[in-house]
Formats: C-alpha cells, sequence, structure tokens
C-alpha cells in the first residue's frame, strides 16, 4: 500500500472514509453540523487550507481553497497553525493510536497556540466557533481516526 | 346502601351506555381540518423537530396560546379546555431562540454516562497535591453544575406550550447539569481523595441568577455569562487533566455547556430583535453578574487547584499562573464576542477587565 501525503485531500478523504465505515460509532457520538478548514502555515510562507464538511455522521466531499474567504459553506470554521505544530498532532496521533495528553484538538487550541480556532462568518462568529467545542468528541475521533492511516508527512 | 352518584360520573356511565349501544361521538376525526394531511420528510439527521415544523405546525406565535392548557401546538383546543392557570410566560420573545430545535436533537443524540462512557478503569494514583487539585475542582464543579438544572426548572412550569421546542431543550439542559453533577462528584470519590471546600463565592453568583426578576435576564446571566465561563473552565480541565479519565469527563461536559451557551446567545438575540427597548434590563443584570464573577475568579478554592494542575504541583504554583494567565482573557473575550452576535455592545461597559492584573 502507498503511504498516502499529510497533508492533502486524498489524506483527509483517508478519514472521512474511515469516519463513513463506523457509522454505528459515529451515530453514538453525536451528528455534526460544520465545516471544519484545517489551515496548515508552511515555513517557506505558503499555506494550504483543506475544507472538511461535516453534517450528519459524515465528512465530505473534500476540498481545498486558496484562502478562507473562499470558503462557502454551513458553519465554517478555521484550525490555524504553523506545519510544525500540524506535524506533532499527527505523528502523535501514529504513535499512540490517538493523540495523547497533550495533543488533543482542545490541548492545542486552548491557548490558541500552536493551532487557533477562528470562525470565517464574521456575522455567526462565536457561535461557530462555539460548534468546535459542541462536536469535540467526534471532532477528536475523526483526526484520531489518522492513526491507521500509512502517511507521509511532508518534509 | 346506595353510593351517592355525582354528576360527572352520571354524565360518564350515561356516555357508557350511549357507547354500548353503538353510539360514538367521532367529531375529533374531523377536527383540526387544515393541519391533516401533513407529511413531514426526515432530513440527513432523521426526522427532527426542525423537520416537522411545515405548514401551521412551524408557526411559531408572537404570544402563546391565551387557553392556557398544555394542548400541543397546533392542534384545535375545544372551547371548554381548562386553563392550568400558570403559563404565564408567553412572549415569544422572552423565551424562543431559533436553534433550540437543533439543540435539543443534538442534546437527545449526545447523551452520555457517567458511568458507562468514563474510562473509571484507566485512574491513575496520582501525587498528593494534584489529587487534591482534582478533587477540589470536583467540589466547585460538583456545587455549581445543578445552578443550570435549578433555574431552568424553576421557570420551565411557566413557559407556555406553544413554545415546546424551547421546553424540551430546556428539560435536555437539565438532565445534562444532573449528569455534570454526578460526574464530578463520582471522580472526586474514585480515586482515593474525596469532596474538599465548598464555594461562597459561587454561592453569592447562584443566588443572583436565581433571583433574576424575569427568565430572560436570568438567561443571558446563567446561559452566556456564567456558563460561558463554566464552558472555557471545562476546556481548561481538558487541558490540564492528569489522565484519560478526566480528559474524556471535560470532554463531554465542555459539549454540553457549549449547547447551553448557543440557546443562551440566540434566545438573546431574538429577544433583543423583539425588545430592543430592553437591553437595559440585560445590561443592568450583567453589571451585578460581572462584579461576582470577578470576585469568584480569585476565590482559593477556584483558581489554586488549577494553578496546581498547570504548574505540576503545589510547589510550582506561580509557573501555573503564567500558564493561564491567558485563560480569563480568552473567558472575557468570547463572552464579549457572544454578546455582540446576540446585538449587545457591552465592551464599554463590560466590568471585566480584560487581562487581571499580573
Amino acid at each position: 500500500m502507498t503511504a498516502v501525503h499529510f497533508p492533502s485531500v486524498a489524506w483527509f478523504q483517508q478519514l472521512a472514509d474511515a469516519m463513513a465505515a463506523a457509522p454505528d460509532r459515529y451515530r453514538r457520538l453525536g451528528p455534526l453540523d460544520m465545516t471544519l478548514v484545517p489551515r496548515i502555515l508552511f515555513p517557506d510562507g505558503h499555506e494550504e487550507l483543506y475544507v472538511l464538511p461535516f453534517r450528519g455522521y459524515t465528512c465530505g466531499p473534500i476540498s481545498q481553497a486558496e484562502r478562507p474567504e473562499q470558503v462557502r459553506a454551513h458553519h465554517p470554521v478555521l484550525i490555524e497553525g504553523e506545519w510544525a505544530a500540524w506535524r506533532e498532532m499527527v505523528e502523535s496521533i501514529l504513535a499512540h493510536g490517538r493523540a495523547d495528553l497533550t495533543h488533543t484538538l482542545n490541548y492545542l487550541t486552548l491557548p490558541d497556540w500552536p493551532l487557533r480556532i477562528v470562525p470565517i462568518d464574521e456575522a455567526q462568529g462565536q457561535l461557530d466557533a462555539d460548534r468546535f467545542y459542541r462536536y469535540q468528541e467526534s471532532l477528536q475521533a475523526f483526526f484520531d481516526e489518522a492513526a491507521a492511516v500509512d502517511t507521509q508527512l511532508a518534509a | 346502601m346506595t353510593i351517592p352518584v355525582s354528576q360527572t360520573l352520571e354524565r360518564v356511565l350515561d356516555h357508557l351506555s350511549e357507547m354500548r349501544n353503538g353510539k360514538f361521538d367521532l367529531r375529533w376525526m374531523h377536527a383540526n381540518p387544515d393541519g391533516w394531511g401533513t407529511r413531514a420528510k426526515p432530513s440527513a439527521l432523521g426526522l427532527t423537530l426542525d423537520d416537522i415544523n411545515v405548514g401551521k405546525y412551524g408557526e411559531i406565535p408572537v404570544r402563546g396560546g391565551t387557553h392556557g392548557s398544555m394542548a400541543p401546538r397546533g392542534c384545535e383546543v375545544p372551547p371548554e379546555t381548562p386553563s392550568l392557570g400558570t403559563y404565564d410566560v408567553d412572549d415569544r420573545g422572552t423565551v424562543w431562540a431559533d436553534n433550540c430545535g437543533e439543540l435539543y436533537e443534538e442534546a437527545v443524540a449526545r447523551q452520555w454516562s457517567s458511568a458507562r462512557d468514563i474510562p473509571w478503569d484507566r485512574l491513575q494514583e496520582l501525587p498528593e497535591d494534584i489529587e487534591r487539585a482534582v478533587c477540589q475542582l470536583c467540589t466547585g464543579l460538583t456545587e455549581v453544575e445543578f445552578i443550570a438544572g435549578d433555574l431552568p426548572a424553576k421557570w420551565l412550569w411557566r413557559i407556555n406550550h406553544d413554545f415546546h421546542e424551547v421546553k424540551l431543550f430546556l428539560a435536555s439542559q437539565v438532565f445534562d447539569e444532573a449528569r455534570h453533577m454526578d460526574v464530578f462528584r463520582k471522580r472526586a470519590l474514585a480515586n482515593g481523595g474525596g469532596l474538599l471546600q465548598a464555594s461562597p463565592g459561587s454561592e453569592s453568583v447562584l443566588r443572583i441568577i436565581l433571583d433574576a426578576p424575569n427568565y430572560t435576564v436570568a438567561s443571558s446571566l446563567m446561559h452566556i455569562l456564567a456558563e460561558g465561563f463554566v464552558l472555557t473552565l471545562f476546556r481548561h480541565g481538558e487541558f490540564l487533566a492528569p489522565t484519560e479519565v478526566e480528559k474524556k469527563i471535560f470532554r463531554l461536559c465542555m459539549q454540553d455547556e457549549a449547547r447551553h451557551v448557543g440557546y443562551g446567545t440566540m434566545h438573546l438575540k431574538r429577544f433583543l430583535q423583539e425588545h430592543p427597548e430592553r437591553a437595559e434590563e440585560v445590561h443592568r443584570i450583567l453589571d451585578v453578574g460581572e462584579e461576582a464573577m470577578l470576585a469568584l475568579s480569585l476565590e482559593p478554592q477556584g483558581i489554586e487547584p488549577r494553578l496546581i494542575l498547570a504548574g505540576g504541583g503545589v510547589d510550582r504554583m506561580q509557573e501555573g499562573m503564567m500558564r493561564t494567565a491567558f485563560l480569563f482573557q480568552k473567558q472575557v473575550r468570547e463572552y464579549l464576542h457572544r454578546l455582540h452576535v446576540a446585538g449587545l455592545e457591552r465592551g464599554d461597559r463590560c466590568k471585566l477587565p480584560l487581562e487581571l492584573p499580573q
């Protein structure tokens, strides 16, 4: 099996496929209605944005965007940070089978560093950001699916 | 001996006799003709409360029905239906939020069990100062969490049944808070520690919430100010958690609390849209609530356990202070942002400083 590059649409699609393959588990956790947009800032100055629309118990279709303003989706919320932080989170999941105590989504975002939650739609603002808290178990389970993905981290 | 027959019993017996003779009423079969033929369609989440709000059933009245009964919104109410005399909170703007149906469905779908869903078998023996800090944190949360059960319960029985989505959401909130009270109590008693000290400062805040003169100002205080702060505390609890057990507890509680804050924000928005002239009432109660929250924020029972957990021990609390300095600012910023989304600009009037003096 070929390793999947992180970050890429294909990599996030693997998480979405794993979510779709475990409907009972995600039903038990509860429905979602938001679009999470990982924004990865690379040391060379370029950035990549991935649009992950969560609706009910599924995620998709996954796409990329150039800029946050281009994201036209339901309750869009950025989760942004430097590449090193993203890499460390994925490595933690790969090493432990899930995020360890200091690499959960909440842990990484609470102090607004190394990752940060930013609502894209100014009118909804904090209400959209609060959805990130409302669906925390589901979102963590989604990212923890990375444990089973043969991942090649960007150099 | 002859048993006296009341008029009511006499009527019942007469009716029974008619039924035995094949005379049935059946007028109910043709009641509410414009409500018949409804086919609500399930959405991606199943058949939700919002999905069944179609046609006349989806019309949320500005004023709840004057019949004063528990008759469901959209049915035909016979004129002889007696009023129960309690549903006097009947102004849509004082209770409604556009997201209460969604939040109720989400609450039902996201229920969890503190007995089943917390990995209690992964509890670990902790250094004594850490265990004491966790237990004090849990004592405080056990003490305050059920205010968000008692307060909705105080108003629920007065809210008009035409706003059933609000009542259902508040009922889900009462149960969420029951679980929060139980899970923090369980954690305090599960790992060799126990409950420690209650908080007089918390009781002052709780009294202001319980004594609030009407539902909306009570909701602004509780759902937006108090639960908004507690939501950040739950996030901080997850951040500081020494084991997977506390991590899971705080993550689950965080989800519940965020729903409550979401209702409060959207309710205040609706209230200010329908009653902009009453914004000052909300400002006044928040003036009082914010001062009480500020006093509470530095009470030793509340702050010191988190400093111990943040620093990594009782001898490293000053490091803990540096590591938690961001938290108060975040609480205030998110609180003001929620008020802004609701349409209440409070930046200049807020009694809470954006940063605590170092």
